[in-house]
């Protein structure tokens, strides 16, 4: 596999009135071609801020630092000009709202035929065919009608498939998708999902998939990164989330996931030794997430963390190897390892 | 289109897509008040535009024979005769049209400037917008008043001087309003989608967020024209308006009220077309505010 997209020691702060917001803070990981990534954490975390901050989308107060290399070009604080070569063409984005992702004055198919003028020289004639072609692969009924409709006159689930179809394109190395099921009925989310996974088997698109509900992506993606407080606490595959997390925060985060209960129908095509099943019905994560003006010292979770002693109050754990692929932050974890 | 579509058994088409610019007309349609003032308002334009050619008087013939005369068929001189006996139907309807004209272009004019200028400003934010309303305020705390009678002064009276002058304020508040939706558009997804997708910034304002801010500023422009009438009738009350023998409700408005007591009708007609235009174009705005509710999109 060759390294997609690549993103190192990535910090995003935003001033406020109240003081510096330290969103994101030294966010490092890789993606490779074809793989798709979930990335994790309760609402906050700062996983959003990540990838606005790699697409060019952070507000004016907002600045970000480190290094993002997507496909050999380091593209973090490019100028818009140059930004605009990419985005759209190689990468493409979702966002959670498909309520407002579409611009309510203009039918769909301006938007999506717009988007092809823009990146391939094409004629009108030419973009609204492949932009039909797009709307069928996204499995919009009668897709040669509805290019000509209003979002207005689409359900939240038809304009998310939509805002797929507008991602996709112009066949992109890598789709962003942030919580592109959150704002949307659970009947709807699995469908999205699924067509997610659909275009990921078929184009091998990769996929970053932001999400705070990790039991309805596991069956789309390979790679967890889990997200607390602006760090990555924990990575790993799927089952060594699922199953060996290692991290505090992670076990209760899958405590927490409203579609745990879900969990065994989106994994049944292998049954794993789902021994914390008991544990994994509804319950909130003690404690408050952490101000972010105001994080706490050592290891930003200790306030919450059933095992917080000595060290997590003073000092804050780095990202360490566990196992092959796996890497966590905590304190606890190391010492078993060590032990 | 290709037409490789073979199925035409579609029975369930899709019906054909209604802008939110459509289905808000329909709405308004719906508004009788509106839709009342709507024609009345049209009515009134065209009176204005063919009535002094329906009457054999001239905007500034002296009837000599009727000087100060009560509204009479005989004579045609339907609306009377103002203290020097020119024909009050003529200069009634002539000065709707200069009165109309100021209110309507001086608004197309500050909206056009007002939304390009709030578009770019909230859209790029950060310094840009700070200097950019800094200059609108500056602007806001000029003591127009002032401005206009040293313009007048300096130029003389003229009717494109009060375009001038009306314009140049009325467009600053066009601008705050656009701004501040600007800022609240650019945050909507269809926005961030549009970078997405590499939109450049033009094609962002002129795209996605001037479409988006029209409503409002529709609704305002709409009841900025009554503003602007006002305005000019104000400039004309103190004689800075429109030189004679051009006239306009507001002149006419203020002869008539140093007559109110011997000669009410001088008062009475322009006042009641400029009343009920002004009533029209409230009724128009709030049917308008209605029908553009963005809670209905
Ligand atoms: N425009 C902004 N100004 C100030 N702080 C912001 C802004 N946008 C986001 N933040 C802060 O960044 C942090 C991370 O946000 P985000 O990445 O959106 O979280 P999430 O993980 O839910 O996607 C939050 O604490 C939030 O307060
Ligand atoms: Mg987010």
């Amino acid at each position: 596999m060759s390294q997609l997209l690549s993103i190192n020691n990535l910090s995003v702060q935003f001033n406020t009135e109240g003081g510096l917001i330290k969103a994101v803070r030294g966010v490092s990981f890789a993606i490779q071609a074809g793989e798709t990534v979930a990335i994790v954490g309760e609402s906050g975390a700062g996983k959003s801020q990540v990838f606005h901050a790699l697409m060019g989308l952070l507000p004016g107060n907002g600045k970000a630092q480190g290094e993002v290399d997507f496909f050999g070009q380091s593209i973090l604080n490019q100028p818009a000009r140059a930004l605009n070569k990419i985005r759209g063409k190689d990468i493409g984005m979702i966002f959670q709202d498909p309520m407002t992702a579409l611009n309510p004055y203009l039918r769909i198919g301006a938007q999506l035929v717009e988007v092809l003028m823009v990146h391939k020289q094409m004629s009108k004639r030419e973009a609204r065919k492949i932009a039909i072609d797009m709307l069928e692969r996204v499995h919009i009924k009668q897709a040669r009608q509805r290019i000509d409709s209003y979002p207005h006159e689409l359900s939240g689930g038809m304009r998310q498939r939509v805002a797929i179809a507008m991602a996709l394109l112009c066949q992109p190395r890598l789709i962003i998708a942030d919580e592109p099921t959150t704002a949307l009925d659970v009947t709807v989310q699995t469908e999205i999902i699924r067509l997610l996974k659909e275009i990921h088997d078929t184009l091998n698109t990769s996929m970053a998939l932001i999400t705070h509900d990790l039991p309805l992506v596991a069956g789309l993606c390979e790679r967890v990164i889990v997200m607390y407080a602006g760090h990555i606490v924990e990575t790993g595959s799927v089952d060594d989330i699922f199953y060996r997390a290692a991290h505090p925060y992670t076990q209760a985060l899958l405590a927490a996931t409203p579609s745990a209960a879900l969990l065994n129908k989106a994994r049944l095509d292998e049954p794993g030794d789902d021994k914390n099943q008991g544990k994994r019905r509804l319950q909130a994560i003690d404690g408050q997430p952490p101000d972010p003006l105001n994080l706490p010292a050592g290891c930003a979770f200790h306030p919450r963390c059933a095992y917080a002693d000595k060290p997590c109050f003073s000092q804050e754990p780095d990202l360490q190897q566990l196992a092959s692929g796996k890497q966590v932050a905590c304190w606890h974890s190391l010492e078993q390892v060590q032990s | 289109m290709t037409s490789t579509d073979t199925s035409p058994k579609h029975a369930d088409t899709v019906a054909k897509g209604l802008s939110p610019w459509q289905l808000a007309l329909r709405r308004l349609a719906r508004n009788k008040a509106a839709t009342f003032s709507i024609y009345l308002l049209l009515a009134i334009i065209i009176v204005c535009i063919v009535g002094p050619a329906i009457s054999p008087w001239e905007l500034d013939a002296v009837d000599w024979d009727h000087i100060g005369a009560a509204p009479d068929l005989v004579s045609k001189h339907y609306f009377g005769t103002d203290a020097n006996g020119r024909d009050l139907f003529v200069r009634t309807l002539q000065g709707g049209r200069i009165s109309l004209m100021v209110g309507l272009l001086a608004t197309a004019v500050s909206f056009i400037i007002g939304i390009a200028y709030g578009a770019i400003a909230g859209y790029a934010g950060g310094k840009t917008d700070a200097l950019m309303m800094r200059f609108v305020d500056i602007l806001y705390a000029l003591p127009f008043m002032f401005f206009v009678i040293l313009l007048t002064v300096y130029f003389g009276r003229s009717i494109w001087l009060i375009f001038i002058a009306i314009g140049a304020v009325e467009w600053l508040t066009m601008a705050r309003i656009v701004r501040g939706q600007a800022l609240s558009i650019k945050q909507r997804s269809f926005v961030e989608a549009a970078k997405v997708t590499g939109a450049s910034h033009s094609a962002i304002i002129k795209r996605h967020i001037i479409p988006n801010t029209l409503g409002p500023v529709i609704v305002y422009a709409t009841l900025t024209v009554p503003q602007v009438i006002l305005f000019e009738s104000f400039l004309s009350f103190l004689g800075l308006g429109v030189q004679e023998p051009m006239t306009s409700w507001g002149v006419l408005i203020a002869e008539g009220a140093a007559q109110m007591e011997s000669a009410p009708w001088m008062l009475l007609f322009p006042a009641a077309f400029l009343a009920v235009t002004l009533f029209c174009l409230n009724f128009i705005g709030d049917g308008l505010r209605d029908a553009l509710d963005p809670k209905d999109r």
